[in-house]
């Protein structure tokens, strides 16, 4: 039974919803516990004790924990062997103190903050006021590094230079520590210390962000990549995508197009997904939280981000569950450090201009091309048009040769009203005629007292288009505000708000279909961008983009997206960790395009009519706004046991909320077209329309990680998730995952070789993780309501009482059986680290199972009526792997500072291994045992050499035209005389073949650093190695549509019978048969790109310092300047396609202050 | 530590969040959508659901209409005649352009506006099984119900047209493994009764006047049930074991002789036989117009098409055939007639002929477009293929050139057909009187100034693309192939006349005579590339002599995967 039905098992939901309950009910519990033990902790002075032949030190530890307390005493005084008994209840410490000292040799005494030191007797506890200043290997002051008594809280932070006083205890040990630093012990002494720390680098103690918190790195068992802020810093980005490309194996950065405001799309490991109805596979996202919190990345300003983290297994990700199916990426902002106010500037002027461009053909080219053409035409009965004159060939050439003297059209004699143009126009230069500017500043303000830290920033950027009529201004504005504050030692608020504003002007083409387009259709080089009496030329249906650039009307984009999340941590004992946080986010979009008429002109001047595409005048307006909620309440436990037994365990609860609502207003005929009010108009009906949608998810999980004496890692997660996108009875999903890991640098014999292996640990791990389906795009009823049949509303184009009918249509075949799709990941990963950790990586192997994906689960009989309802019928598997090798060194005098980290991943084997849809294998659609990505095509043999020869051989399922001498000779693969599709099954493919699979493979990133003295030099290196495309464009094809697709230079090169072995056939308008997928077509898209090329230079401390200044940094950065490819440069390799606005590539000039 | 109170009343209040969210926070219905079970509730709904249905209303806007068809030769061979028409892979497969190259979406089989679709019949069941649901009488109900089979039998029509024999569904399928899916293919008369019971309840229905304007009317009702049994009577009279025509074509005469004898309508003129022919199809209002049984209506800023700009372009063009079946003043044809000029010159060719001619072809003196005033035919891409432009519905006017702004309306239904299925009919049936030829086709002949048709005075044309059919019959078809000229019928009516090998005739893919002194004429730029034969007739399509008519041609292909999926449905001969 395929229709709705609500009515059936109400079991699952009761079961489901028991398992909230108890859910929510462990939470309250260890909240409950928690209260408990702040109520008997706080109070404590006095401890309860039972040990027997305790070593001492045990004591000492059971009684910190039990009160609050902290000893302090030197390792190598008090002997282990001293053994105590002891066995008291609720007494103070300090009795218990005096009895087990009693008699030991040592005494205590009590400092400020519930300090104890233990000293020999005789011995007074002598409090020296220590000194010292913290620095890096290069001398430069570690501002706000922590400094503090071993094993106490006691401690204070370094200031602006550096420095620090602290009183602590004669030959007490001191702890140093900072964030990315290796920590340093130092025996305390009234000498002031002068103490160095080194970078971690990859290091042991490198601490990552995980799901709902951090880990160790040493300590990860899942897949996961971290970036640092340091890569994205040093050179101006577009937006973050644009900084993270080429970065971590298997993260795919998407540019998409070089238009302002275009948005990077994300991929993790090829994971890809099939939408029902669709023969194009679909590209996943991963799911991008930015400080835990589920946001757009192309809406937040690169300079704010501190690091990158992307989870790629499903053991890492799974506590993310029901969105982390294809990955998670989790995005941390900066946050302010104590210490005084810093104000950091940095502020760069770009220059840019398209990377790779159409090489269109000259106007003597494109008349012998077309008439040569037409002439195909009528020679075998296919497209033909009218043909260049020989006037017209005469007249153009008399203006290519010399156009100062020469018009650039003439009166039609067949219509004197209109030109015959035969100007030589070449359209790209006039588009895209040099370069465009891209500005940005950043300003941030940051610091904070003992208990306080803030940060407080503003960007602005600011991006001209490439496309220069087209005058586009993107703008994006980006405050935040983040503070933390410690009002007590065991409560901590912080809240992080911040806002992306976004002002995008383009021109209104892109209303009228002809905008984003890199080159129009119907472009002639012949036609000029004036007419010769001085008009704007076009005379046609799509005229020139320059005329509607600038008469059209404006395309205006207004957005806001405004994020507050307010977090409350509670650390009611040692150990435990309660965090919730509360997240409410607003974007709204507010978008007004308006169409203006204009006239287009004939000869001198005459009168043709109005510009077909933008008349009437219109205005129309559409307002976005969404609301979105989301909760998180989780519940941390950490503790080692025996010193041997590592043990956290995570319990939380994730809910989120979202409400869209979209409604939109269009006026026609507006009183004044250049004023585009939406009031001001003379329309009897203007249209309105609108849609409202709601959806909801929750989420219950649980991460346990145990790791014993740091050699065996074990991480176990489960998730259990409900959505609002399907039926009541299929609505939840729970998914497991377990990873473990082994250090083996770790174990005891490899002591010999630690000080080369640094490191090394292998580690594998299996989850499954839940997909709710989402489709990409804009919330829809459709989208959001996936299992309810709905009767879409509309009108018809046909006057009822005067107004177009509004209908209410028939209802979808639904099926609502269907679920959350799963994919299984399997990863198999090692993590090395050689000689002081100059040479490290990580590779990892890697098995993904994408299962019961919903697509349209069999082919039914067209007498249906109706689309065949999706259901969970499809099985994906892809494998790939990743590699990153990192190698750093320096040389002795600390000047100069060299690194080089390679990326390196190939993913997207993919195979269909499960799909009911496609019961004949059809080639046209998706069939088991097919790799995404597969082209059937035809084998080229080279051209017919005669007409008799064309027509001896039967093409005419390829194309009805008659084949001639000069056409493509497919081979007969299957010898039955005829060149065709055969049923177009895998069975029977007719003389198609499998010609080769267009999935890039081997994607790779190199990035070089060279720093001395105060120079930095920064290039990135990204590509891909192997990855081919059938080009079905006209670009490539000339005339491929029709007369009024312009060829490029590079079709030039066809077939005449003096040129027999052109690259390509004979020149035809539509040449169908001569287009074919075909092996001699598959074009080889490998390329290496020089992203990014950056020289700074750091203005030195001594000169710097007079003037109040921190740090400067001047610096040069070159984007996307070289490509090596051996792909033909009407496209650009890394976005493969026609006809996509161009990307940039650009000089930048930058400035970094910090005061 | 008084600090523990906040903690408590902090955590009681993100237990309260979490404990007061229940199963309900999951549950999400629709925020703005109709879904079906609260829908039709009252005639409103019933109304707004059947207005989906008029965007399949067979209005006639010219555009390339006939092109698969002996009338015409536009410039891009149409492919089924071309015999380069190949089987779709699947009923969602679109025909590019006529290419043989097929793209999934929605199939319309180039020319015809039918498809393996079975998405409007979907539509029509539900409703036929969800409309009792609304609180109104019966006879309202009815009325809604009339309008869904109208369509319904259109729908299905279309088909029988295009395949033949089809699988006839009339419930409303929510079980896809139901065996209905799976049956074969009915036979086509089996159908076509279902069609015309479904056309004899609208008529009963669908009141005369609607409760909405632009609705259906029973007139329209009629309308299509006349048009339906014209074509299924004849088709069955002139192809073998096609059934008993006898209740078709007495049908399809009942019901035009309701509309003309309502009085309701009547054929339009001004008394300007040189120019009302053409005004009818160039008029901004439609709904008042006589002949106009159910007219498309369009209104400034509110509906507006872009068809006026289109037609005359897309190198469409009348065949030398089509030409050639005008009369001369004297109502005889060219091969009878002393008055006709013969074609040597454009001009020479319109003299003496019906008034149809001038009023359906550019010719001197026509403004083609604000004052571009034709006085050669214009040949090219943008204009005609063959020389003889077709300008039923393309005005002058710059206002309605405009692209995507004209007002101008389609006739859905006009009078004039209705009299031409009431005279083919009674002549079918041998009860064609010379009363009925002057109430039907002698009207239309009034309005243009030709001779009336007098039976006692006809002549068989020597020429006459039907050598064997009786005299009348024969005339009245030329009639309806001149009064219909670019309005859709044409390939329809061959086959109903199982006259397919018509198409072999030469002259219809032959243009105008371009004799070299004509050619001399015309800048160069224009003709350079035009290709005549021996005679000096334009040669449209270069590579062929004739086309070639093959029975096959008759009906459509089924697509492919209709019958991998089905093996109860058979392929059509010769596919």
């Amino acid at each position: 039974m395929i229709f709705l039905n609500h009515s059936k098992s109400v079991k699952a939901r009761y079961w489901l919803f028991k398992f909230l309950v108890i859910m929510k009910l462990t939470i309250t519990l260890i909240l409950f516990l928690s209260f408990q033990a702040i109520a008997n902790v706080y109070s404590q002075t006095k401890v309860t004790l039972d040990m027997r032949a305790a070593d001492i030190k045990k004591v000492f530890s059971a009684m910190e924990q039990q009160s609050n307390y902290h000893f302090v005493y030197s390792e190598r005084k008090i002997p282990s062997s001293k053994k105590v008994d002891i066995q008291v209840k609720d007494t103070e410490v300090k009795d218990v103190l005096n009895n087990i000292l009693s008699n030991s040799g040592f005494t205590f005494s009590e400092l400020a903050n519930h300090l104890i030191v233990i000293v020999p007797v005789g011995k007074t506890v002598n409090v020296l006021k220590v000194t010292g200043r913290v620095v890096d290997i290069k001398g430069e002051p570690l501002i706000g590094a922590t400094v503090k008594i071993k094993g106490t809280t006691t401690g204070t932070q370094t200031d602006v230079n550096g420095n620090f006083t602290l009183e602590a205890p004669d030959n007490s040990l001191l702890e140093i520590s900072y964030i990315g630093y290796i920590t340093k012990e130092e025996i305390a002494s009234d000498k002031p210390l002068v103490i160095t720390l080194t970078i971690n680098g990859t290091s042991l103690n490198e601490v990552v962000v995980v799901g709902y918190g951090t880990q160790k790195k040493v300590n990860l068992t899942g897949a996961i990549a971290t970036v640092g802020s340091e890569k994205l810093d040093s050179r101006p980005l577009v937006n973050l995508g644009d900084g993270l490309q080429g970065l971590i194996p298997n993260l795919d950065v998407n540019m998409n197009s070089g238009q302002p405001g275009t948005k990077s799309t994300f991929n993790v490991r090829g994971i890809t997904t099939l939408a029902p109805g669709s023969t194009t596979p679909t590209i996943t996202s991963p799911l991008v939280l930015v400080d835990g919190v589920a946001r757009d990345p192309n809406l937040i300003d690169p300079n704010d981000v501190a690091s990158v983290t992307v989870l790629k297994d499903a053991s890492s990700a799974a506590i993310y569950g029901s969105r982390a199916a294809n990955g998670v990426i989790l995005i941390t902002t900066k946050t302010g450090k104590k210490g005084p106010p810093r104000l950091t500037y940095s502020g760069s002027y770009t220059t840019s201009r398209p990377t790779q461009l159409v090489d269109q053909v000259n106007s003597d080219d494109y008349i012998k091309m077309f008439n040569y053409a037409n002439r195909s035409g009528l020679a075998s009965g296919g497209y033909t048009t009218s043909p260049f004159t020989e006037k017209d060939s005469l007249m153009a050439a008399a203006y290519r040769n010399d156009p100062a003297n020469n018009p650039t059209g003439y009166p039609d004699p067949g219509n004197p009203k209109k030109y015959r143009y035969v100007g030589n126009t070449d359209w790209m230069k006039v588009l895209y005629p040099g370069w465009a500017p891209q500005q940005q500043h950043n300003l941030s303000l940051s610091g904070g007292s003992d208990n306080t830290t803030y940060t407080a920033s503003m960007g602005y950027y600011r991006q001209n288009g490439l496309e220069k009529t087209a005058n586009q201004v993107f703008e994006r504005y980006t405050p935040a505000l983040k503070i933390n504050s410690d009002i007590t030692k065991w409560l901590t608020l912080n809240l992080n708000m911040s806002m992306t504003h976004i002002d995008n002007d383009q021109p209104a083409r892109t209303r009228i279909n002809q905008g984003g387009a890199w080159l129009e259709s119907n472009l002639p080089p012949v036609m000029p961008v004036f007419n010769p009496d001085g008009h704007y030329a076009g005379q046609g249906n799509y005229t020139n983009p320059v005329a509607v650039n600038d008469l059209s009307g404006r395309d205006k984009d207004d957005q806001n997206d405004f994020w507050t999340t307010g977090r409350i941590i509670i650390k009611p004992v040692d150990h435990l960790t309660l965090t919730a946080d509360y997240t409410w986010n607003k974007f709204t979009q507010f978008t007004k395009a308006n169409l203006i008429p204009f006239n287009e002109y004939g000869v001198d001047g005459t009168l043709l009519g109005l510009f077909p595409w933008t008349n009437p005048s219109q205005v129309s307006e559409n307002r976005a706004n969404n609301t979105y909620k989301a909760l998180n309440t989780f519940g941390t436990y950490e503790n080692t046991f025996a010193k041997k037994h590592y043990f956290k365990a995570l319990v939380g609860i994730n809910q989120e909320y979202q409400h869209y609502t979209l409604s939109n207003a269009l006026a026609k005929n507006l009183i004044d077209p250049n004023l585009p009010a939406i009031g001001s108009n003379s329309d009897s009906k203007p249209t309105v329309g609108g849609v409202e949608t709601e959806s909801a998810l929750i989420g219950t999980f649980t991460r346990l990680n145990y790791i014993y004496d740091n050699r065996y890692l074990l991480e176990v997660n489960a998730r259990y998730d409900g959505t609002s996108r399907f039926e009541p009875n299929n609505r939840y999903s729970f998914s497991p995952s377990v990873s473990a890991g082994w250090n083996i640098a770790e174990e005891s014999f490899m002591t010999n070789v630690k000080g080369t292996i640094n490191q090394l640990k292998v580690r594998a791990s299996y989850g499954q993780l839940p997909d709710q389906l989402t489709p990409p795009g804009l919330p829809s009823s459709v989208s959001q309501y996936p299992y309810i049949a709905t009767q879409a509303t509309g009108t018809v184009n046909y006057l009822i009482n005067g107004q177009p009918g509004i209908t209410v249509g028939t209802p979808l075949l639904i099926s609502p059986t269907f679920t959350w799709s799963k994919v299984q990941t399997k990863n198999l990963g090692v993590d090395f680290s050689l000689f002081n950790d100059k040479i490290s990586g990580s590779f990892d192997y890697f098995i993904i199972n994408n299962k019961d994906i919903l697509v349209n689960s069999s082919q039914l009989p067209a007498v249906l009526g109706a689309a065949t309802p999706p259901s969970n019928s499809a099985d994906l598997q892809s494998r790939g792997w990743e590699l990153s090798l990192n190698y750093k060194n320096q040389s002795p005098d600390n000047k100069l500072f060299y690194s080089a980290t390679l990326s390196l991943a190939n993913n997207s084997n993919t195979r269909v291994t499960r799909y009911g849809g496609n019961p004949t294998n059809a080639l046209n659609d998706y069939r088991v045992g097919q790799q995404l990505g597969d082209q059937y095509g035809f084998v080229n043999t080279g051209y017919y050499k005669t007409d008799a020869e064309a027509a001896a051989v039967d093409n005419s399922a390829l194309s009805g035209y008659k084949w001639l001498a000069g056409d493509i000779k497919y081979a007969d693969l299957n010898g039955d005389g005829k060149i065709d599709y055969g049923t177009g099954t895998t069975a029977n493919p007719g003389d198609q073949k499998l010609i080769g699979n267009s999935t890039p493979h081997y994607k790779f990133g190199l990035n070089l650093n060279v720093s001395y003295s105060n120079f930095d030099f920064t290039t990135f290196f990204q590509g891909v190695l192997q990855h081919r495309f059938y080009p079905n464009e006209y670009v490539f094809y000339a005339f491929r549509d029709d007369e009024y697709s312009i060829p490029s230079q590079l079709s030039t090169d066809y077939w005449t019978p003096q040129n027999p072995n052109a690259f390509f056939p004979r020149v035809r308008f539509a040449g169908g048969g001569n287009e074919q997928p075909q092996d001699k077509y598959m074009l080889n898209a490998a390329y290496l790109r020089v992203k990014q090329i950056t020289l700074g230079y750091t203005l030195p401390k001594l000169l710097i310092s007079k003037i109040k200044v921190q740090r400067l940094r001047f610096y040069v950065t070159g984007a996307n300047l070289f490509t090596f490819t051996p792909l033909n440069k009407n496209y650009d390799p890394e976005v493969v396609g026609f006809n996509t606005y161009p990307l940039n590539k650009s000089i930048s000039f930058g400035v970094q202050a910090t005061l | 530590m008084k600090n523990k109170h906040i903690i408590y009343l902090v955590s009681a209040l993100v237990l309260t969040i979490i404990s007061c969210k229940k199963e309900g926070f999951l549950n999400r219905l629709p925020l703005s959508n109709i879904s079906p079970q609260t829908f039709f509730k009252n005639e409103t709904d019933l109304q707004l659901y059947c207005n989906q249905y008029y965007s399949n209303l067979p209005a006639q806007t010219f555009l390339r209409a006939d092109d698969n068809s002996d009338d015409k030769a536009n410039q891009t061979i149409n492919p089924l005649l071309a015999g380069t028409y190949t089987i779709p892979p699947a009923a969602s497969a679109t025909d590019i352009a006529g290419t043989g190259a097929y793209s999934a979406g929605t199939a319309t089989i180039n020319g015809t506006g039918t498809n393996y679709n079975f998405s409007l019949i979907r539509s029509c069941n539900f409703f036929l099984s969800n409309y009792n649901k609304a609180a109104v009488s019966d006879d309202v109900k009815n009325i809604y119900v009339g309008e869904t089979l109208f369509f319904r039998a259109n729908d299905y029509w279309k088909k029988v047209k295009a395949f033949g024999d089809v699988p006839y569904i009339n419930t409303y399928i929510t079980d896809t493994t139901k065996t209905v899916l799976y049956g074969p293919r009915v036979p086509h008369q089996q159908v076509m009764d279902s069609v015309l019971k479904d056309l004899n309840f609208a008529v009963k229905s669908i009141p005369v006047t609607p409760a909405q304007s632009g609705r259906i009317t029973k007139y329209a009702a009629l309308a299509l049930k006349a048009r339906i049994c014209l074509w299924e009577g004849t088709y069955r009279k002139y192809n073998a074991n096609a059934g008993d025509p006898a209740p078709y074509l007495n049908a399809a005469v009942e019901a035009a002789e309701e509309i003309i004898n309502s009085g309701a309508f009547s054929i339009y003129t001004t008394g300007k036989p040189q120019s009302d022919y053409y005004n009818l199809f160039i008029q901004e209002e439609l709904q008042s117009n006589p002949e106009a049984i159910l007219p498309m209506r369009y209104l400034a800023s509110i509906l507006t098409n872009d068809i006026t700009r289109q037609l005359g372009q897309n190198g469409d063009g009348y065949s030398k055939n089509f030409v050639r079946s005008f009369l001369c003043t004297d109502g005889l044809p060219y091969s009878l007639s002393p008055l006709y000029k013969g074609d040597n010159t454009p001009d020479d060719e319109v003299t003496n002929r019906d008034p149809r001619y001038s009023q359906q072809i550019a010719t001197r003196g026509f403004d083609l477009l604000n004052g571009d005033i034709i006085t050669l035919p214009r040949i090219g891409t943008t204009n005609t293929s063959t020389g003889y432009q077709c300008i039923k519905g393309r005005s002058s006017s710059l206002a309605a050139w405009n692209a995507g702004q004209s007002t101008y309306d389609f006739f859905i239904f006009r009078y004039a057909e209705t009299l031409l299925i009431e005279a083919e009919a009674k002549a079918e049936f041998g009860q064609c009187t010379q009363t009925v030829l002057d109430n039907t086709i002698n009207k239309l002949r009034d309005r243009v100034g030709m001779p009336h048709m007098v039976i006692a005075a006809l002549v068989k044309d020597p020429k006459s693309d039907f050598p064997a059919l009786p005299v009348l019959l024969d005339e009245i078809r030329r009639e309806r192939r001149i009064e219909l000229g670019s309005e859709g019928f044409r390939l329809d009516d061959l086959k109903r006349w199982h006259a397919g090998n018509l198409i072999n005739n030469p002259e219809t893919i032959l243009g105008m005579k371009l004799t070299p002194a004509l050619k001399a004429q015309y800048p160069a730029s224009q003709v350079s590339n035009i290709i005549v034969d021996a005679n000096n007739y334009i040669r449209v399509y270069p590579n062929i002599i004739a086309r070639t008519w093959t029975d096959r041609l008759y009906l459509y292909p089924i697509p492919t995967q209709e019958l991998t999926l089905n093996s109860n449905i058979k392929q059509n001969p010769g596919w």
